[in-house]
């Protein structure tokens, strides 16, 4: 295998691994019913903060 | 903490000291030999502080179950007190481009006093910032102490120590001139040790958290960590001439050293001016708010785009040298693409103030992280445009790119860090949980933007004079301007831009006067009576 085939072969895979994790991210916090999760979720720096270790959900 | 625990601490300082004696003593230069003498007196230091904070006892009194916040305390007034010693060697660097007179020895002349003014302020005032507020946001949103006890404290003043020996090294002229990475190699292995227990304490806290889920500011303060890490090794693997000089060699050589230099000096502007800073923006910009952010499924978009993006963009540096064609072009593309997580980012910010924006009206601090923002989102826009390669053609190697390079380190990591800090002066240092005047943040905050827009604004100009005045051809194919005529039409601009860090500089004078008095417990006659102190 020449150098250029192999620069051009890792360029495509790497191409196709980004898009996938890219759209695998997408796909996953999109997933049904996890709006109320993410609203909970982006929550917490609002918490009350002056107590180590109250919290056990969040 | 037990009392075992501590004798060990000790007994790691005062090996530490001896090393330190043996460098000094085998030294084959006298700078190392200097330099080793401070590592000296630090570990010295070190070992009587902790001497006397274990006899008296004063050890008992931290508990496991309050957060470690002296740490961070200290921290802020480390940033302070860098961030004015940063500035001021900024404004004195573009005085002696203005008036070259100003270059008085060897010790103080522009190219050693430059890397002095870059890494005082990215690593001395932004590094201590960071290291602050993620020590304090991981304590928060975890619900955990700091792990591994003293190891914060290691963490605090290994850095102090780090920047010590880096400024006096580049004054006295000990450099390995890697752009952003000038220390030479056993100031290297030092802040190696600092960052690998900076890595645990974060990590350690990460891991004993009291919560499910992991707030994002964590993701991105962590990125920074591990990506810095990666960066750092990478762009040091040198070999020293001998164990007991300054002098090392790099490993690399031509266009592959080049873009080691630009995959770390790029990386360096994506994780640690970047990363790291959304994280503070991603816990002090809700918090100031007392709003949630705009859309946390956003913010996990941003997090991985970010962080895979970013690490690509370094070849625009090297538009138009030996580097590949195809490894320009990707550095290019990847750059372009950072368009999108970037402005997510600058969308997810703003946005948080939805249905808030009066308060920008009241609040001097929350308008001082809106504006780092926006300004986040306008150096970013400017970065990818920059990055192309035929804007680059025009201006590369000019003034534009210091202009860029400002509107994101003066407006996005100053104006957030300094919004963060008065958010910690009310909490940490005032009594009352107010700063002692909002007017005068108010001074800073317009100070400071204005001095931005000075600085900015004159090195459009600048900038792109120089690149047409450098590609000025006459119709017989001679170049029309020689570079001192370039200089000299530049005189005006740099003249404006010394203005411009000057006003920067003053801001920060009042937020340490205004800092000093909230610590102090005073707050302003005129404000006793406005908005009542926060619980």
């Amino acid at each position: 295998m020449t150098y250029e085939t192999l620069a051009s072969w890792a360029g495509t895979i790497g191409t196709i691994i980004m898009m996938v994790v890219f759209f695998g991210a997408l796909i996953f916090i999109f997933r049904p019913g996890s709006k109320e999760t993410y609203e909970k979720l982006a929550r917490v720096p609002l918490e009350d903060d002056d107590n180590i270790g109250e919290r056990k959900d969040g | 903490m037990s009392l075992t625990v501590r004798w060990l601490e000790m007994g790691v300082l005062a090996l530490g000291a001896l090393l330190a004696l043996v460098m000094a003593a085998k030294a084959v230069d006298p700078l190392y030999a200097f330099h080793a003498w401070i590592f000296f007196a630090a570990a010295v230091l070190g070992l009587f502080f902790m001497a006397r904070n274990t006899f008296s006892g004063a050890y008992l009194r931290e508990k496991e179950t309050e957060y470690m916040d002296k740490v961070v305390k200290y921290g802020v007034v480390a940033t302070v007190f860098w961030g004015i010693i940063g500035f001021f060697m900024g404004v004195f660097v573009a005085s002696e481009l203005a008036w070259p007179q100003l270059n008085l020895a060897e010790w103080f002349n522009f190219g050693r006093l430059r890397p002095v003014h870059t890494s005082a302020v990215i690593f001395a005032f932004g590094g201590n910032a960071l290291i602050a507020t993620s020590f304090y946001v991981v304590q928060r949103t975890n619900r955990a102490r700091l792990a591994f006890g003293n190891l914060a404290w290691f963490v605090f003043w290994g850095y102090q120590l780090f920047i010590v020996l880096a400024a006096t090294g580049y004054v006295l002229g000990v450099t390995q001139s890697r752009e952003y990475a000038e220390p030479e190699w056993y100031v290297d292995v030092w802040i190696t040790i600092v960052w690998v227990a900076y890595f645990l304490v974060y990590f350690g806290t990460l891991v004993k958290r009291n919560v499910s889920h992991i707030y994002v500011a964590n993701w991105f303060y962590l990125s920074f960590i591990v990506t810095i890490a990666m960066l750092h090794l990478g762009n040091n693997l040198a070999l020293p001439v001998s164990f007991f000089g300054i002098k090392s060699y790099s490993l690399l050589s031509g266009a592959p050293d080049a873009i080691t230099q630009w995959w770390y000096g790029h990386n360096a502007v994506g994780f640690f001016l970047t990363a790291a800073f959304l994280g503070m923006m991603y816990y002090f910009v809700p918090k100031q708010a007392e709003r949630p952010v705009y859309s946390y499924r956003l913010s996990i978009v941003h997090f991985w785009a970010l962080t895979f993006t970013y690490i690509w963009a370094g070849p625009h540096h090297l538009h138009y040298t030996a580097l590949p064609d195809w490894v320009q072009t990707l550095g290019m593309v990847m750059s372009v693409i950072l368009w999108m997580p970037s402005w997510g980012g600058m969308i997810n910010g703003l946005m948080t103030l939805s249905g808030a924006w009066d308060k920008l009206r009241t609040d001097p601090i929350l308008r001082m992280m809106v504006i780092a923002v926006a300004f986040y989102g306008m150096s970013t826009f400017e970065g990818p445009m920059m990055s192309i390669k035929s804007v680059n053609a025009l201006s590369h190697y000019t003034d534009w790119t210091i202009g860029h390079v400002h509107s994101g380190a003066l407006g996005w990591v100053g104006m957030i860090s300094m919004g963060a800090m008065y958010y910690l002066m009310g909490r940490m240092f005032s009594p009352n949980g107010r700063v002692y005047s909002y007017r005068l943040v108010s001074w800073h905050f317009w100070l400071a933007t204005l001095g931005i827009v000075l600085y900015a604004a004159a090195m459009w100009v600048s900038g792109i004079m120089q690149g047409l005045m450098w590609r000025e051809y006459d119709d017989q194919g001679f170049l029309v301007y020689s570079f001192a005529e370039t200089v000299e039409a530049m005189h005006p601009y740099y003249v404006i831009r010394a203005l411009g860090g000057l006003l920067y500089l003053t801001g920060a004078l009042i937020m340490a006067y205004n800092f000093y008095m909230t610590a102090k417990g005073r707050v302003s006659a005129a404000e006793a009576e406005l908005a009542p102190a926060r619980a």
